[in-house]
């Protein structure tokens, strides 16, 4: 489960003009009417982050350590390297 | 029909055809669609060609075209493009029937072939039909796995929209793949939703999005395309790259895809997901093994986050109740004592949620802050820090008060145990970061522990946010209570000067004045007494309704104070007149005069002595008085001997009386425990039209306690009828009454059930006699909601069962408990002891077996434990 940050697709040091932009810019992609389970995480997201002191209780209170190990570890965490057309294409093309 | 074989009889078989021997022309079609069904075309083909040869009829020959068009695709599988074009050529020139058929084959076969150009050029005829164009596009869209080789082809114009879109689709692919590319420059108008590209559009805005770590987009960009397309290869490998379980399998360019942007094997993800398997199967062993093989990997392909790695390992263990001489051992070296390990040790035992967890919980969020202040996260004065205490003492707080005083007394061996103590969290929370939400938390806290808890929380708070209203407030009526009057002024002062509107504070300034006039008196200060009277006198509200008869009587209680007799008794005069009888007014000033603690100058007033033809006024007057004194919150309890007289002369004067009177004389008749009185008022009020849900609960209060299903019948109708004219103050009453009585939380009746009840009561109106039973409740009050011990169903006249024997039922009293058991499970009374003395350790001893505290626990709260005092370790 993402926490409200990566809901937001924001850094750990985003400021508050960030975060208000951050938040219309994923109200724009998830309105209400046509994505509503996505709005509610945006908004849930967004209320937890706009207040100074719930962004610090969000940031010092939602590690879990029950998260499974293979999606902490796995894959999205971290590395995103950009490798090039041609190791995507050859999946493409492969068997 | 082709011209075949001829002149052979059907169903002969000709020797000089080997692959005809055996067959069975009645059974061979099916056998034919039998292997189609299981992908065995060249065996169909073969069967089909001998099945034509045998017996070349028009349904033979579709059945043979048909294992002809599967063998070409079974080719074509297989990439042997130029083996199933020249199949489909000698198809066409023999079986011309099969043209249509074989014609989504043969462009399957340009485009797998390569052969592109040839594909697409009759896209560039103006007269190609529409469902030729549907053929090639389709084929595109599945079979043509580069839009390069679209956006090259020469059968096409450079600006033909498909050779257009192609080079756009392959401009944006090559972008996306090499960096960060925001969605705006990914419109690729050219492309339509219809556009064989189509599903290309959403694969290049799918890897835009991963890359950008939006992985919202990312998903819903690849439900858009379609599995048959040729784009939809990619899906799972995406999805593997997004942390979902991809379906099917991937392939194996798919695999090493996933490891070149991830910089991270397969290996490592299928060692995590057993170990995840193992810890939520509980399977000690096999936990250990997973750990231990998955350090490994992590060690060796994700060597920086390796020590994150161990942390977790280390919290989960804990969590689930590993000894950590077990778990040490496959870490390969120590784990940092950091923040990190901190704050997942301390999130983890929360989530265990035992209490001895919790106080490991408040303990490792203590190390976490000095660790964290250490090593720079935030500043040991800042909001962190008092964010940290006050999530702390909300740990604590959701703790029974018998456990947090358990695993205060255990303590965990630090010196400063401030983080065991909410009422210290609290006070650091706020003095840290003051603001109403922590201030309003800890004050709730405090007002159901000791007076002075709350006090402090309060004079804190408004010492910090003197423009919050709550403390003042608190303050305020804190002090009221202990009847310091001129301190609680103080503080309305001050709530006034913050919010003059607010209601509470409104009401405060009357009651406040008021009972600092009564104090006065009580302390014979005639001086000070007048003057607040006169306060009292000049406030707006002191003229609403009857208060000026109560400001009348309090000048009486004064100037009697003062000696001044006949200043006084003028004011009594007033205070007749004002209520219309002599006798009302006595009445009232006795009442006063008791809250006073005077002693007045005529005895006390007796209602035999009232004259003859004011008795009829009894009633009114009564409520009328008990209502002053109400609105004025002064309280005042009227004697037997009056609620008596009132009883008295109450049916005569019922039909007069108004709801709100009647009311009154309710609570009074209850206050004084006339129950018949009380009882008689409900009758009346229950025929007042949209008062039944008061009068129901009157009428509960007052029936007998052996009429139990009447009694919760009536609470539980009051309740509802109250909803239904949204008085919450009478379903508060009624639900609290109901859950005194001991009934399940959901017992409650309908609008039907509660008006059945209703009209139940309006006919009973007169007191039930002793040990009668009332009207019949059973069909709304099940025996669930019930005590259904011997002693309670005799009580209610239920009786029990035949061989059932009340000493034979468990009512969990004490007695129940076995002298002989008790000094087993104890060490015996010292000799010598005190009876009043073992008689109260006796009673100990039977709570602590009730509560299951074990012996070492009790021995040592009693101060019995033998030996020296155990010295407090480190905390483990």
């Amino acid at each position: 489960m993402m926490n409200a940050r990566e809901v937001l697709g924001l850094q750990s040091n985003a400021t508050d003009e960030e975060i208000r932009a951050a938040y219309i810019q994923k109200v724009k992609e998830f309105p209400p009417d046509r994505s509503p389970a996505e709005f509610e995480q945006v908004r849930d997201a967004y209320e937890k982050l706009r207040d100074p002191r719930r962004r610090i209780r969000e940031w010092l209170f939602s590690a879990n350590p029950a998260t499974p190990f293979a999606t902490t570890f796995a894959f999205t965490r971290g590395a995103r390297k950009f490798v090039g057309a041609d190791l995507w294409m050859a999946v493409i093309r492969g068997k | 029909m082709s011209q075949r074989f001829k002149g052979k009889r059907p169903n002969q078989i000709s020797n000089a055809s080997p692959g005809l021997s055996g067959l069975d022309l009645a059974t061979a079609p099916a056998k034919v669609r039998e292997q189609l069904a299981g992908g065995k075309s060249n065996a169909a083909l073969t069967l089909a060609k001998d099945l034509f040869k045998a017996q070349p009829s028009p349904e033979n020959e579709a059945l043979l075209i048909e294992a002809y068009v599967a063998r070409v695709e079974a080719l074509l599988q297989q990439g042997l493009v130029i083996e199933a074009k020249s199949l489909t050529e000698l198809v066409r020139q023999r079986h011309p029937a099969a043209g249509s058929a074989l014609d989504s084959l043969g462009l399957i076969a340009l485009a797998r072939g390569g052969s592109i150009d040839e594909l697409l050029r009759p896209l560039n005829t103006p007269d190609i039909s529409p469902e030729r164009r549907a053929a090639i596009e389709a084929v595109i869209q599945q079979h043509i796995y580069d839009p390069a080789l679209i956006a090259k082809s020469t059968a096409l114009p450079p600006d033909h929209p498909l050779r257009a879109g192609a080079q756009a689709i392959k401009d944006a692919f090559g972008a996306v793949t090499r960096g960060k590319v925001e969605d705006d420059r990914l419109a690729l108008s050219e492309i339509s939703r219809r556009s064989a590209l189509a599903p290309w559009k959403l694969l290049v805005r799918a890897i835009a999005a991963f890359y950008r770590n939006d992985d919202a987009v990312c998903r819903q960009s690849l439900e858009g395309i379609r599995p048959e397309t040729a784009a939809a290869r990619l899906v799972p490998a995406i999805r593997a790259l997004l942390g979902d379980k991809p379906e099917p399998s991937l392939t194996p360019a798919g695999s090493h895809l996933v490891s070149s942007v991830t910089g991270q094997s397969t290996t490592i993800a299928a060692l995590l997901e057993r170990l995840d398997r193992a810890f939520a199967e509980d399977d000690e062993d096999d936990t250990l093994e997973a750990v231990k093989k998955a350090i490994a990997e992590v060690r060796r392909a994700l060597p920086d986050r390796l020590e994150e790695f161990k942390q977790r390992v280390v919290v989960r263990c804990m969590m689930d109740g590993f000894e950590p001489r077990e778990v040490s051992p496959l870490l390969g070296g120590p784990v940092h004592p950091g923040p990190e390990l901190q704050r997942l040790l301390a999130t983890g035992m929360e989530m265990v949620g035992h209490p001895a967890s919790t106080a490991v919980a408040c303990a490792s969020w203590h190390d976490f802050r000095l660790s964290a202040v250490e090593e720079g996260w935030f500043k040991n004065d800042g909001q962190e820090v008092a964010a940290i205490y006050l999530h702390i003492a909300e740990l604590l707080v959701k703790l029974e008060p018998e456990q947090l005083r358990e695993l205060q007394r255990k303590g965990t061996g630090e010196e400063d145990e401030y983080f065991l103590r909410p009422e210290k969290l609290f006070q650091r929370a706020c003095l840290l970061d003051p603001h109403t939400e922590a201030f309003s938390k800890w004050l709730n806290w405090a007002s159901g522990r000791p007076r002075a808890l709350a006090v402090e929380a309060a004079e804190a708070w408004n010492k910090l946010l003197p423009d919050n209203i709550e403390p003042v407030l608190f303050l305020m009526d804190d002090l009221a209570k202990r009847d310091k009057y001129p301190s609680a002024l103080k503080y309305l002062a001050q709530a006034e000067r913050i919010d003059a509107v607010n209601p509470r504070v409104r009401k405060a300034r009357l009651r406040l004045t008021t009972g600092n006039a009564i104090r006065l008196i009580q302390q014979k200060n005639y001086r000070k007494t007048r003057e607040a009277i006169d306060e009292i006198a000049a406030l707006p509200q002191t003229q609403q309704g009857d208060r000026p008869i109560f400001i009348e009587a309090l000048r009486y209680m004064a100037e009697t104070a003062s000696g001044h007799q006949e200043e006084a008794s003028r004011h009594e005069v007033e205070v007749a007149r004002m209520l219309g009888a002599g006798f009302a007014a006595g009445l009232l000033i006795d009442m006063l005069g008791t809250v006073c603690k005077r002693v007045l100058p005529r005895p006390l007033l007796k209602p035999d002595k009232i004259p003859a033809p004011q008795r009829g006024q009894l009633p009114k007057l009564v409520a009328r008085v008990m209502a002053l004194m109400a609105d004025m919150e002064t309280k005042a309890e009227l004697s037997r001997q009056w609620v008596a007289a009132t009883s008295r002369q109450f049916a005569k004067a019922a039909a007069t009386l108004e709801i709100g009177e009647l009311k009154v004389l309710g609570e009074t008749a209850l206050s004084a425990n006339n129950f018949e009185f009380a009882y008689n008022i409900s009758t009346v009020g229950l025929w007042r039209p949209g008062a039944e849900a008061a009068f129901l609960l009157l009428r509960a209060r007052s029936i007998p306690g052996i009429q139990v299903r009447r009694h919760l019948a009536c609470a539980a109708a009051a309740a509802q009828m109250a909803r239904q004219q949204r008085n919450m103050e009478i379903v508060d009453q009624a639900v609290t009454m109901l859950q005194h009585t001991g009934t399940r939380d959901d017992l409650s009746l309908n609008s039907f059930q509660a008006a059945e009840v209703v009209a139940k009561e309006k006919s009973e109106k007169k007191f039930p006699k002793p040990n009668e039973r009332g009207p019949n409740y059973d069909s709304l009050i099940p025996d669930w909601g019930l005590c259904q011990c011997p002693a309670c169903r005799g009580a209610r006249g239920e009786g029990f069962g035949v061989f059932e024997d009340k000493d034979d039922w468990d009512d969990g009293d004490d007695d129940d408990f076995d002298d002989e058991e008790i000094l087993d499970e104890f060490p015996p009374v010292p000799p010598g002891m005190p009876p009043a003395i073992a008689k109260m350790l006796f009673t100990e001893i039977l709570e602590a077996l009730e509560s299951g505290e074990s012996q070492e626990s009790f021995l040592d709260r009693m101060g019995l434990l033998p030996g020296p005092k155990k010295g407090k370790g480190k905390r483990k």
